[in-house]
């Protein structure tokens, strides 16, 4: 009987000196679940890796804001470039993002209304697309808030894109560029619009201007001329009163005002149609004048098609309305700036153009 | 007797648990508030949205109303037994934002504290161009390089005399100058904080028909005063007598 005890322990122990080797990681690629003992033969996919993007912060600058479920990455901005060049989005009709904001124009269009995906004018100018990582409250009444949602909304709205996720896939699998930058970007996700606006906000994140002649200027290494200067000097006093809506290294306070362009009752109620508040009603966004030289015609409906034209309504003082900013203090008198005064205010905002943001990226 | 018994076992219970545990009470934390609040000549300001109300006079006689009034308040701090505690270094006011008309500051450990002090607008050393660049006052505030640079004190705007014609009283650093005054209120709402105290609420109040009348009379205009270190200097002494203080517990 002893001896029997013996050989059972000496049998397990046998056994146990025995236990199956292999790779006992259930999340490898080559588990093997009979494997008792781990012999370090684990093998793994590749994981999805993406390269992380990262913008310098221009002088004056605050931070950017960026949305934590979407990072800059070079997948993502590069997926958004091609599907900001390629019709791919919209419903019909060959419509890109491209169609109405054109590089050379600083990403806005030079006709008045651009035509949507059935050939219909939209109602307001196509804005310029500059350093709107640091903007918040989007388009000319400020309606949509933060790029990603802003971009969803143009894709789908059938005055603009009419696009969906449906017509995207549809094209997609035809197109296999997208595809192997879509895979990049957000590896076996599916095909959405919503991904396309992610992608589509990385790209227009990295559309920074903040290399102009007056940006060299303020470095010391270039000069600006007698007229550009006295320019500078009309726009940042309250001579002209510029800065007081277009202010700071950003050229713009993205904020709300009633610039005196129109008397009530109003054709376009700007953030007014939004907030439902009459006293919003002619407000409209004030945006950078960064590359303002090539973003003509101005306004939110593109009525003035000259910068001179637009200091010659600054000038005038404006029209007066009730919800007329309380800086428009010259209302109804005018800045009254001498012929020389008015030129070299055009002068100084055409320091403001930024030439390599217009022909790289 | 045994009516007697009970009565005594009762009333040496009462008595006993009357003894037993004194009940200590519990410390309650003190949380401090600063409220901003506004009147002219002692009314609540109301902001107008429409020009033809002109509900306020000044000095000179002009009747005007307020569409606008933002300001920077900096260094604000209370005297301690140890020492000045800095409260907050700057805090944006906008009549119009309800949020920053409340400065929610903490808690504040027992002592004794007084000579509630703050600064209208930013110090030299302070008024820097670019120094607040990812505060949300930023881009509202700036002042020009070319004027000096670094933020606007305060701008208060409006109409006045009528609906078509507005002042701005834009203050500032005009020319790198600081005219930026401090409010002191002294020792006499000195107030002790202990275990009992409970919340602590202090309001600043701004009567801002002062900025225009006392002691000076200032007249207004539809020009610009940013440039005008005279004007700057004039509304700074006015600024300094138009605050004050008031605490109370909770
Ligand atoms: C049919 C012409 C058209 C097309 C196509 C178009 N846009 Fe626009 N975009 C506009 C107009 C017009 C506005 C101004 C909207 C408003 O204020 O109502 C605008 C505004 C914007 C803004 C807001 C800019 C700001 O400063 O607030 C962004 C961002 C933008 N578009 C991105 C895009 C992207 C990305 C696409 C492609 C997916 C696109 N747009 C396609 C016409 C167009
Ligand atoms: C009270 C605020 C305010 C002041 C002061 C002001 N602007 Fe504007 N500006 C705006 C607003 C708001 C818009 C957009 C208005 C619209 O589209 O309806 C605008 C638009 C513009 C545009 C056209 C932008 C575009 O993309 O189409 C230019 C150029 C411009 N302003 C230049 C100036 C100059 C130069 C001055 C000084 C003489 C000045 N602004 C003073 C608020 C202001």
């Amino acid at each position: 009987m002893n001896k029997f005890i013996l050989l059972l322990i000496f049998s397990t122990l046998l056994f146990a000196c025995k236990k199956e080797e292999g790779c006992t990681d259930p999340n490898a690629i080559n588990y093997n679940c009979e494997a008792e003992q781990d012999d370090g033969s684990c093998e793994y996919l590749e994981p999805f890796v993406t390269t992380p993007h990262s913008i310098t912060t221009p002088y004056g600058f605050p931070d950017m804001l960026h949305p934590t479920d979407n990072p800059l990455t070079e997948e993502g901005i590069a997926l958004g470039k091609y599907l900001f060049n390629n019709p791919i989005l919209s419903h019909s009709n060959g419509l890109a993002c491209t169609s109405c904001h054109l590089q050379e124009n600083s990403f806005s269009s030079p006709s008045n209304f651009s035509s949507n995906v059935n050939g219909v004018a939209v109602t307001r100018n196509a804005m310029a697309l500059v350093n709107l990582g640091w903007a918040n409250n989007l388009a000319w009444d400020g309606r949509d808030i933060g790029l990603e949602s802003k971009i969803l909304g143009t894709i789908t709205n059938p005055f603009s894109m009419q696009g969906s996720s449906d017509s995207l896939q549809a094209r997609a699998e035809k197109d296999a560029q997208f595809m192997t930058l879509f895979a990049a970007a957000f590896n076996n996700e599916d095909i959405t619009i919503e991904n396309a606006a992610k992608s589509l906000a990385q790209y227009i994140r990295t559309l920074v201007s903040a290399n102009s002649k007056f940006d060299r200027y303020l470095k010391g290494e270039e000069q600006l001329s007698v007229s550009e200067l006295g320019g500078y000097a009309i726009f940042n006093s309250e001579k002209g009163d510029c800065f007081h809506c277009h202010g700071t290294q950003q050229f713009a306070n993205n904020q709300f005002h009633n610039n005196g362009l129109d008397p009530e009752p109003f054709t376009d109620l700007g953030l007014g149609a939004i907030t439902g508040n009459t006293a919003d009603n002619g407000k409209f966004r004030s945006t950078t004048l960064r590359n303002i030289e090539h973003t003509a015609p101005y306004m939110h409906d593109g009525r003035f098609a000259t910068l001179e034209e637009v200091v010659e309504h600054y000038n005038s003082g404006g029209v007066w309305s009730s919800n007329i900013d309380p800086n428009m203090k010259k209302v109804g008198v005018g800045l009254q700036l001498t012929n020389q005064e008015k030129q070299d205010l055009v002068a100084y905002l055409m320091t403001l153009t930024d030439d390599e943001f217009i022909t790289t990226n | 007797m045994n009516k007697i018994i009970l009565l005594f076992s009762i009333i040496a219970l009462t008595l006993t648990s009357c003894k037993k545990d004194p009940v200590i009470p519990m410390p309650i934390p003190s949380f401090l508030t600063i409220h901003f609040t506004h009147t002219v000549d002692g009314v609540p300001l109301d902001l107008t949205t429409t020009e033809s109300e002109l509900p306020y006079t000044n000095a000179a006689g002009q009747n005007y109303n307020v569409k606008k009034l933002q300001y920077l308040v900096s260094n604000i701090s209370l005297e301690t037994n140890e020492g000045t505690k800095t409260l907050k270094d700057v805090h944006f006011v906008d009549k119009e934002d309800a949020s920053t008309l409340k400065l929610d500051l903490g808690e504040l450990e027992n002592g004794t504290y007084s000579n509630l002090k703050f600064n209208f607008g930013l110090n030299g050393e302070m008024n820097i161009s670019n120094a607040y660049v990812n505060e949300g006052f930023h881009a509202t505030m700036a002042w020009p390089d070319m004027m000096g640079g670094g933020y606007h004190y305060m701008k208060m705007e409006g109409n006045f005399d009528n609906d078509t014609t507005f002042y701005n009283t834009h203050t500032g650093g005009t020319m790198s100058n600081d005219y930026s005054f401090q409010y002191n209120e002294g020792n006499e709402k000195a107030f002790v904080v202990n275990d009992q105290t409970g919340d602590i609420e202090i309001t600043i109040n701004m009567d801002a028909n002062g900025w225009y009348s006392q002691p000076n009379t200032i007249t207004l205009t539809t020009d610009g005063i940013m440039g005008n270190m005279q004007l700057q200097s004039t509304l700074s002494n006015n600024g300094s007598c138009i605050f004050s203080n008031s605490v109370t517990y909770e």
